[in-house]
């Protein structure tokens, strides 16, 4: 019973994890093909709006999914972190591909456009976990009931074990 | 229960369209970067010469040197001529763009004019050039102005 508990939170998690790092990698390319540093390089081109339609909606994602408030906000910040410093970084690249020379200037301007997209997105992000957490609240409550009968059904004794007690 | 599982399934669509169109936009800015920084336009060591014995009209030759992947046109060049620093002239013919394919070079040869300074300043003088080449790549936008500077030297024979 023990280690079914334990199977089915660690799947829990390393779904939920999964779903993270999938709505940070998709908020990321949002970020790289909307943001104005990259802007004539990349194609095709977002307009910098897509940045925070794309908080509000990754976020939201993570909404409908995460339950505990708890756990929702420091994804969804994480998920912002993560996404603004892959920018940043992608800005940032050449340098570490030796390229071109790196420039305290230009290293200032990387974290600069790496903030501004944290900042862009935050609110827009928050709103987004906030609406997605209220929408999921019936859809969890539906996914709860429905594991809660499966655990009731694996509680119950296999056909062994009442074969057993009858004996006794 | 199969709008949640739509939402997964949807979710990790996302993660990976996202993964993939950030590899492939990561991929496109470190080739425009590479392309940049393999263009070079330098100018030829002693090929700086006085085209009349006024010392007005010169001319020296440049090698455009493309180790990019991306063939480039060099668009404009505007260079300038400097005697001890001082600006003298510059090339005021109209530039004839240049095409250099990927992994190739051209020389071209620019044409000088003198239109500030002493008569005869030329002959004694220090001379410099300095200016900018602006390149536009293939499959790329934005052009990129490339920075040209060369000291020459004393050049004290006009060949008429």
């Amino acid at each position: 019973m023990r280690r079914s508990t334990a199977r089915h939170t660690a799947r829990f998690v390393a779904q939920r994890g999964l779903e993270w790092l999938c709505v940070t990698v998709a908020f990321a390319s949002v970020v790289v093909h909307a943001g104005e540093a990259l802007h004539a390089f990349v194609a095709p081109r977002l307009d910098s709006a897509f940045v925070f339609l794309a908080a509000f909606v990754l976020a939201g994602l993570l909404g409908l999914r995460v339950e505990s408030p708890k756990a929702l906000i420091p994804m969804t910040v994480g998920m912002l972190l993560v996404g603004a410093s892959v920018y940043g970084g992608v800005i940032y690249a050449p340098v570490w591909l030796n390229i071109t020379l790196g420039t305290v200037q230009f290293q200032n301007y990387a974290t600069q456009q790496a903030l501004l997209i944290f900042f862009w997105g935050f609110i827009p992000a928050i709103a987004g976990a906030i609406a997605g957490n209220f929408a999921g609240a019936g859809l969890r409550a539906r996914v709860d009931r429905a594991s809660d009968e499966r655990t009731a059904l694996a509680e119950s004794p296999s056909w062994w074990d009442r074969a057993s007690d009858r004996e006794a | 229960m199969i709008a949640n599982r739509l939402i997964f399934i949807a979710t990790l669509a996302l993660g990976l369209a996202g993964g993939w169109t950030l590899w492939a936009a990561t991929s496109q800015y470190v080739d425009v970067a590479r392309a940049y920084t393999h263009v070079t336009v330098t100018y030829q060591e002693g090929s700086y010469r006085w085209l009349d014995a006024e010392y007005e009209n010169g001319s020296a030759a440049f090698q455009i040197e493309n180790g990019s992947r991306h063939a480039v046109t060099l668009e404009s060049l505007d260079l300038h001529l400097t005697f001890d620093g001082e600006f003298a002239g510059s090339n005021y013919e109209r530039f004839e763009p240049v095409l250099v394919p990927a992994g190739e070079s051209r020389v071209i040869e620019v044409h000088f004019q003198v239109t500030n300074g002493a008569p005869q300043a030329g002959r004694d003088a220090q001379i410099g050039i300095d200016g900018k080449g602006v390149c536009r790549f293939e499959g790329i936008k934005p052009s990129r102005g490339v920075d040209i500077r060369a000291e020459i030297g004393r050049v004290p024979e006009a060949v008429p």
